[in-house]
């Protein structure tokens, strides 16, 4: 049987009470509710609160009603699109709503115990790595990638929480192997969907220049020897660096 | 004669309490006793002088005052010489015994100590409160209705997050009972303390509360749940 931890982690201390909610949870006959935005992990902790719960989309209020009237132990996600709440009976039933969405307070008086509230992956800075290495490890699993990569926090996006953060993950590890070939695929594709326009060459050079611009500075640190490396003038360099507005670390 | 109406005094369902130029006690009746055994009696001798007549006679103020489980809505303060002042508390009854028709008795029998765990690390999950628990550990699991009585306490704990400390207190109350359809039950008495109270949850606690046969006392600071124990 997995550990808490490898099911749902938690670092930071309000992850770690409500993983204490949670495991509590699991030996009462309790209704609860979980709320919280996209991807923060609310299906996760449904399913470690009840391992052996059915689960219905509330946007199918059948299922709903008949997995209710099957099945003692319940998950319904989307709990917010329901529209039949007086049809529903969870009495002698173990009950778990999800919604991203907050949800009349008499509504969620009238049906659960508790009311499990997440918060995004901004407000819990010290859950993102361990899970962003869970991401990590199914990505290597899925794209048979052997080499381990170094993932850096600041790289990573949470701007959807798990969701933004498990694309960024498998996105660091195409980056690290990718093929000309297929970097010039994924340019195609991306022109693609945006040729349209009657200045179009000056418009996509940006995706030239910006990362070969970021590279060097990283790289050479300085403006005038990266002018000298990329063969163009001084002038011309700190012009683009200002229309592109990329950060420099170090001025020469 | 006159002897016969001190029996009247004695007896009285509102607590009368008599005292000395000194502010010693010198005559309690057997309601004033039980209210003494949980208030301090410099409470009520300040409150006789503030609203003592302003020559001698009897004075009758309305008024409503609260006190641990007691409220009242009336005292009568009175002195007829310079040696002694007396004071009145007219008491509303006391609703011990549970009356709610449509209240349901659990068939689950729940711990009590997982239930407050519970509802402690749900509130801890959104604040930076500091939870205290004095609890008696002897408690043993009982029929008690888990969806709603987590529904009612993680309200309770709710309103008291802006506090710093919250005290979580159980213990058994020696001596008192409920009588729940024609059955007497022992009690427990759940309080839960904190600096600072939302007073805005008070209705939807005390129904839910009474719909388990729980009955709920809000005080300022505090909120006190007498929970039967229903074997």
């Amino acid at each position: 049987m997995p550990s808490s931890d490898e099911i749902y982690i938690a670092r930071a201390k309000s992850s770690q009470e409500v993983l204490k909610t949670a495991t509590l949870f699991q030996n009462l006959s309790i209704n609860a509710l979980i709320t919280g935005p996209e991807g923060s992990g609310k299906s996760t902790l449904a399913r470690f609160m009840q391992s052996d719960a059915v689960v219905a989309d509330a946007q199918n209020v059948d299922e709903v009603l008949s997995l209710l009237e099957r099945s003692d132990k319940v998950i319904i996600e989307n709990f917010d699109k329901l529209t039949k709440y007086t049809s529903l009976d969870f009495s002698r039933k173990k009950v778990i709503g999800i919604s991203s969405k907050k949800i009349d307070e008499k509504i969620v008086d009238r049906f659960f115990g508790i009311t499990i509230e997440l918060p995004p992956f901004s407000e819990r800075r010290e859950d993102i790595l361990p899970i962003a290495e869970k991401f990590l490890t199914q990505a290597k699993e899925v794209l048979m990638h052997k080499e381990d990569i170094p993932l850096d926090i600041e790289r990573l996006d949470i701007s959807q929480n798990g969701h933004s953060l498990k694309k960024s993950v498998f996105f660091k590890l195409l980056e690290d192997e990718i093929t000309e070939g297929e970097l010039l695929l994924l340019m195609e594709s991306f022109l693609r969907k945006r040729m349209e326009g009657n200045n179009i060459y000056r418009e996509f050079l940006y995706l030239y220049e910006d990362p070969l611009i970021r590279v060097g500075l990283e790289r050479y640190r300085s403006q005038l020897k990266l002018s000298d490396a990329l063969g163009l003038n001084r002038n011309t360099l700190r012009k683009k660096i200002n229309e592109l507005s990329i950060k420099v670390l170090e001025d020469d | 004669m006159i002897e016969s109406y001190k029996g009247w005094v004695e007896n009285d369902y509102n607590p009368f309490i008599l005292f000395s130029s000194a502010g010693e006690m010198s005559y309690t009746n057997t309601a004033a006793e039980l209210l003494l055994s949980y208030v301090e009696k410099k409470i009520f001798h300040d409150l006789a002088l503030a609203y003592a007549p302003q020559d001698f006679g009897y004075k009758t103020t309305f008024m409503g005052l609260e006190y641990d489980k007691f409220n009242f809505y009336a005292i009568t303060v009175g002195y007829e010489d310079e040696n002694y002042i007396g004071i009145k508390l007219y008491q509303n009854p006391l609703t011990g015994d549970v009356k709610n028709s449509r209240s349901t008795i659990s068939k689950e029998k729940s711990n009590i100590y997982v239930l407050i765990d519970l509802c402690i690390a749900l509130a801890s999950t959104t604040s930076d409160t500091n939870f205290k628990k004095e609890l008696d550990p002897t408690i043993p699991e009982f029929k008690l209705s888990q969806n709603e009585f987590t529904k009612a306490l993680r309200k309770v704990y709710d309103a008291f997050l802006p506090a710093k400390t919250v005290t979580t207190m159980l213990k058994l109350k020696i001596g008192e009972s409920v009588k729940i359809r024609d059955k007497r039950y022992q009690l427990l008495e759940l309080s839960i303390r904190g600096e600072i109270k939302d007073p805005g949850i008070e209705k939807s606690v005390v129904e839910i509360t009474e719909s388990i046969n729980i009955k709920c006392r809000m005080q300022k600071n505090q909120v006190v749940l007498e929970i039967p124990i229903i074997e």
